[in-house]
């Protein structure tokens, strides 16, 4: 008997429950049509110390309601001719933009101006939403139009261009999937549809993208205090970091030194020397002479993947990016300062080849290629 | 004696906050048996309280064969109250069966069981979230009773194989609970030393005995419910023979 029992103890087998998110009817009808596991995914943001100790922090995202929004981002449904969705300009595999200049929207239609990438949302998201920043808040589109996330998608949704639906369509398109019900009763107590829930869903999913873990991230975490030290990674090559010094002196004024937000909402780079009558950027919105040809400064998290660039996908490579700001700034009346040179003119870096090559190989170091494959942000839908 | 009255004073205040409690598991009253010859036969019944339950236990003793016993135990705590009327809570169901041997002392006996028992552990939070463990117990149990005309009392130890060998649970529970059961998970089975003790005054052929269990030392993260008190009627058929003889 007792050798019996040892027998037992020696065999430890571990347990293994099952854990149950939605009831088994909810589930099979969530997976009639989409392939979300069965328990949820955790949406949790957790930035690395080179960006915790520059004092950033991501906006908490609710876990039910970034899976609802998922399913949001991606679903056709809500669109006028069914055939596009947030995704479709937004792509998971170009860090959340697209390789076009105009993305095609609705029944082909060319959208007015370049997908910015949203892969890094979570990297300044606490500093957005005048609720938070006021101010000092940063805004989504190129002309900063959009206060939070939230703007943002009902700015695409409602957008002629892009998804031309009004509100209301989109609630109704909504409730006429069956796979929504599950969705909304686990992210908001019940299965009501609302404007604000769907706009809601969708920032939180939005929100919950960062890219972070770049291979400049992982080398910058390793040094203490990077922000302050500017130091050499061990890791890169030396091209590499002889890139990064170039960033450090000629890049980061503008779209700061450690890839965390933007140090400008908005700025003219001198892409034109007038402003360009049929879009006049943020001038648009404000009104302000100050804003007059003045865009949205964005992240370069992901660059490499989001070409092509600036808010008219004018320039196809990053060659022809890094020349333009090497010998290309034209003097427009809201030239920024930091892209002036002591006289007032327009700054010329006089780069040379290899110095142009050096801060292209760096600006790929800022891929995050974890970002790109990360299933918790890939359509959810069944093909 | 401090003790005693420590673990009693935690069982009824934790018990007097009971309602709505949740529980992965409790130490059943530690059977200490006085056995002194083939043919002693007891059986017991009486009330359990822990830390979030109270509880029916049910125990049972005979030798078949000199120096030689078996025991069965059973545990039922609000098992139907939380799984069929869906009141929140634990409710927890739980039988064994043990087999071992004893020698009888000048006053008392000194006994060894060991046995297996297995039971369902069932927890209720609320908006048709549950939990459902099987729960499976391999023990080896060591006791040493003592016992004159009209006084008892005794001390086991009981070492202790937890495992759950199957499981289930919502998701979309308290976050605490969820913690707990995915330790639980992760880490069982668990080795569990147990320490009864009882005392109960004889009249006889009934004995009257308050029981406390406790496992030690604590399991923290597990939401175990670490002691069990009970106080228990026994009939001792073995003591009416011996009398009437």
């Amino acid at each position: 008997m007792f050798a019996s029992l040892l027998l037992v103890v020696a065999c430890n087998k571990k347990a293994d429950f099952d854990y149950h998110y939605y009831s088994p009817e909810e589930f099979a009808t969530i997976s009639q049509y989409l392939n979300l596991p069965d328990l949820p995914d955790d949406y949790t943001v957790s930035f690395p110390a080179h960006l915790r100790s520059a004092g950033l922090f991501p906006r908490p995202v609710e876990r039910d309601k970034a899976v609802l929004g998922r399913v949001l981002f991606y679903d056709k449904k809500l669109s006028k001719d069914g055939k596009i969705s947030c995704a479709s300009c937004h792509k998971q595999e170009l860090g959340f933009g697209d390789d076009i200049a105009l993305s095609k929207g609705v029944y082909d239609r060319s959208t007015a101006r370049n997908s910015i990438a949203l892969a890094s949302v979570s990297n300044f998201s606490a500093y957005y939403g005048t609720d938070l920043n006021g101010s000092q808040a940063i805004r989504f589109f190129w002309d900063n139009r959009a206060e939070t996330a939230a703007d943002q998608s009902e700015g695409s949704l409602t957008n002629e261009r892009e998804m031309d639906m009004h509100m209301d369509e989109v609630v109704a398109a909504v409730q006429a999937q069956p796979y929504y019900s599950p969705l909304f009763k686990k992210a908001f107590g019940d299965d009501f549809v609302t404007a604000d829930r769907v706009k809601e869903s969708i920032s939180n999913f939005v929100n919950a993208m960062g890219s972070y873990q770049s291979k400049f991230d992982e080398q910058a975490s390793k040094v203490n205090d990077y922000y302050n030290s500017y130091t050499n990674f061990s890791g890169f090559s030396n091209q590499e970091n002889r890139g990064l010094k170039i960033y450090q002196a000629s890049c980061a004024s503008c779209h700061s030194p450690i890839m965390g937000r933007p140090m400008l909402f908005n700025a003219s780079n001198g892409l034109d020397a007038v402003t360009n009558p049929d879009d006049r950027g943020v001038g648009e919105v404000t009104g302000l002479a100050a804003d007059e040809g003045t865009f949205k400064v964005p992240t370069l998290r992901n660059i490499a993947l989001s070409a092509p660039y600036m808010h008219d996908g004018r320039f196809q490579t990053l060659e022809e990016v890094v020349e333009f700001y090497n010998s290309g700034i034209q003097a427009h009346t809201n030239l920024h300062q930091n892209l002036r040179s002591g006289n007032g003119s327009p700054m010329r870096l006089n780069l040379t080849e290899s110095d142009k090559q050096d801060l292209i190989a760096f600006l790929h170091t800022l891929t995050d290629d974890h970002m790109l494959a990360d299933k918790r942000f890939a359509d959810p839908f069944k093909q | 004696m401090r003790f005693a009255f420590l673990v009693f004073a935690n069982v009824l205040i934790f018990n007097s906050l009971a309602v709505g409690q949740h529980f992965y598991y409790t130490p059943n009253t530690v059977a200490i048996p006085v056995l002194v010859q083939k043919q002693d036969f007891g059986v017991s019944t009486g009330t359990a309280w822990g830390n979030g339950y109270d509880a029916l236990e049910l125990q049972g003793i005979y030798s078949p064969i000199s120096h030689g016993a078996i025991m069965l135990n059973g545990f039922i705590s609000r098992s139907n109250e939380v799984r069929s009327n869906r009141k929140e809570g634990a409710g927890y169901r739980f039988f064994e069966l043990g087999v071992g041997a004893y020698h009888a002392l000048e006053r008392g006996s000194a006994s060894i069981f060991a046995g297996v028992g297995q039971g369902n552990l069932y927890n209720y939070y609320g908006n048709e979230n549950f939990s459902d463990f099987r729960v499976r117990r391999y023990f080896v149990q060591p006791g040493l009773a003592y016992a004159d005309t009209y006084f008892r009392c005794g001390l086991a130890l009981r070492f202790s194989r937890l495992s759950y060998p199957k499981g289930q649970s919502s998701f979309d529970i308290d976050a605490q609970e969820l913690d707990a059961i995915r330790k639980i998970e992760e880490d069982s089975p668990f080795f569990l030393p147990e320490l009864g003790l009882n005392g109960g005054i004889i009249l006889s052929p009934f004995v009257l005995a308050v029981n406390l269990s406790t496992v030690f030392p604590d399991v923290p993260g597990l939401n175990f419910s670490r002691f069990n008190m009970s106080l228990m009627l026994t009939f001792e058929l073995g003591k009416v023979k011996r009398t009437r003889k």
